[in-house]
């Protein structure tokens, strides 16, 4: 842990100024390269929860999720030295997991196997001793019945939407990233990403009629 | 429900960046002024706005516990199994090599005998059949007044014996 922190204050020193505090990921990407295991550890911990999340709210299989965040990983490093610094280190890992869902979804379509809606059924899941937490707590018990019903009504109307809309609105509502980097992302020009989002949340805010204005939220 | 209508196209990215509280102090002036005059707008931006909250309120998954060690030994397990097929890989693309190499040589030795002979052919200057003589002879002139008759087998195609390079036909087919 010390030697975590070694690290990150080092690495710090060297990175240039970002928003993130912490190393680059460029720093840290090359410091994996020249065989570093700490910056291994940080490149996972900043990025497994995130991508976990994103996966999972495309493909709606938690345990699925995890496995391809793995593999997320697992083509980052071994194609580490082969990173192009044009892109940031976040457009190219999410790349890779937005191509790894998307595959996903299409060889479930293949094999013909339904999608489950597993992601939000339940605030917590014991069984499955998975961390689900809320943005924020202490709601009423009347009024987080009706934000989770409002969030299974929002997540199923998002799992309706198309598949290029969708990824769209998860990379933009999700993971909040802009139009120039979802493009980057999926290598799409801002105009279609701007044109895709616009559709997407047309269809879901007719998909959502009767509880929009309502104010569960 | 009165259908709901769509936004100004042009304000769109301004009210997004808006529900977000993303804009300056004078964009945000602006767009809340025209808010104020455009239902549509505002109906779209209440919405969003709504959508953007509900979302944020979206309970978060997070990796496993033990993650880490999960993505080391898949990759370490990833490298174990380069490099035990890398040797198969290496002898597989060598001989690969030497095959190709191998074919190459031949089909340009063949190639290169093909055309020598042919050339030597096509190279002979003597002239042509000048007149064929009851049905089996051929009279060719091999030089300047000189003549040669020549007794055609049976086998011999009177086409080709007749034609350019008759005689190199007529040398060859007589041995």
């Amino acid at each position: 842990m010390l030697g975590e922190i070694a690290l990150e204050n080092r690495l710090a020193a060297r990175a240039p100024l970002k928003k993130r505090t912490g190393p680059d990921d460029n720093v840290l990407i090359q410091e994996f390269i020249e065989g570093n295991e700490q910056a291994f550890v940080l490149i996972v911990g900043r990025y497994k929860d995130p991508l976990v999340h994103y996966i999972n709210s495309i493909i709606r299989d938690y345990d699925m999720a995890a496995d391809l965040t793995q593999e997320t990983f697992i083509r980052v490093f071994r194609k580490a030295s082969q990173y192009e610094r044009k892109y940031q280190f976040s457009t190219w890992v999410y790349r890779i997991a937005t191509n790894l869902a998307i595959d996903e979804l299409r060889n479930r379509k293949k094999r013909g196997r339904f999608f489950f809606f597993n992601a939000f059924p339940n605030f917590i899941d014991e069984e499955n001793n998975r961390t689900l937490q809320l943005a924020d707590s202490g709601p009423t018990p009347d009024r987080s019945l009706d934000r989770k019903e409002a969030s299974g009504r929002l997540a199923v109307a998002i799992d309706g939407l198309p598949e290029k809309y969708r990824i769209v609105f998860l990379l933009r509502e999700v993971q909040e990233m802009s139009h120039q980097e979802i493009g980057a992302v999926l290598s799409l020009s801002e105009g279609t990403v701007k044109s895709r989002l616009h559709r997407a949340r047309l269809l879901l805010r007719t998909k959502l009629e009767g509880i929009l204005g309502k104010n569960y939220a | 429900m009165p259908e709901r209508m769509k936004p100004c196209r042009s304000k769109e990215d301004r009210i997004d960046l808006w529900i977000r509280d993303a804009l300056g102090a004078t964009e945000r002036r602006e767009i809340e002024e025209h808010l104020d005059c455009c239902a549509a707008c505002r109906q779209w931006s209440a919405d969003l706005k709504e959508i953007h909250q509900m979302v944020r309120q979206m309970p978060k998954t997070t990796a496993p516990e033990g993650f880490e060690d999960r993505v080391r030994q898949r990759l370490s397990a990833a490298d174990a199994a380069i490099q035990s097929t890398r040797p198969a890989w290496r002898y597989a693309a060598v001989a690969a090599a030497l095959l190709v190499l191998l074919l190459g040589t031949v089909v340009t030795t063949v190639f290169v005998r093909t055309r020598n002979q042919s050339d030597k052919l096509a190279g002979d200057q003597r002239p042509a059949v000048e007149e064929v003589q009851s049905g089996s002879q051929i009279v060719v002139k091999t030089g300047e007044g000189a003549r040669e008759v020549i007794q055609l087998p049976s086998r011999i195609d009177l086409q080709k014996a007749t034609s350019q390079n008759s005689y190199a036909y007529l040398m060859n087919t007589s041995h």
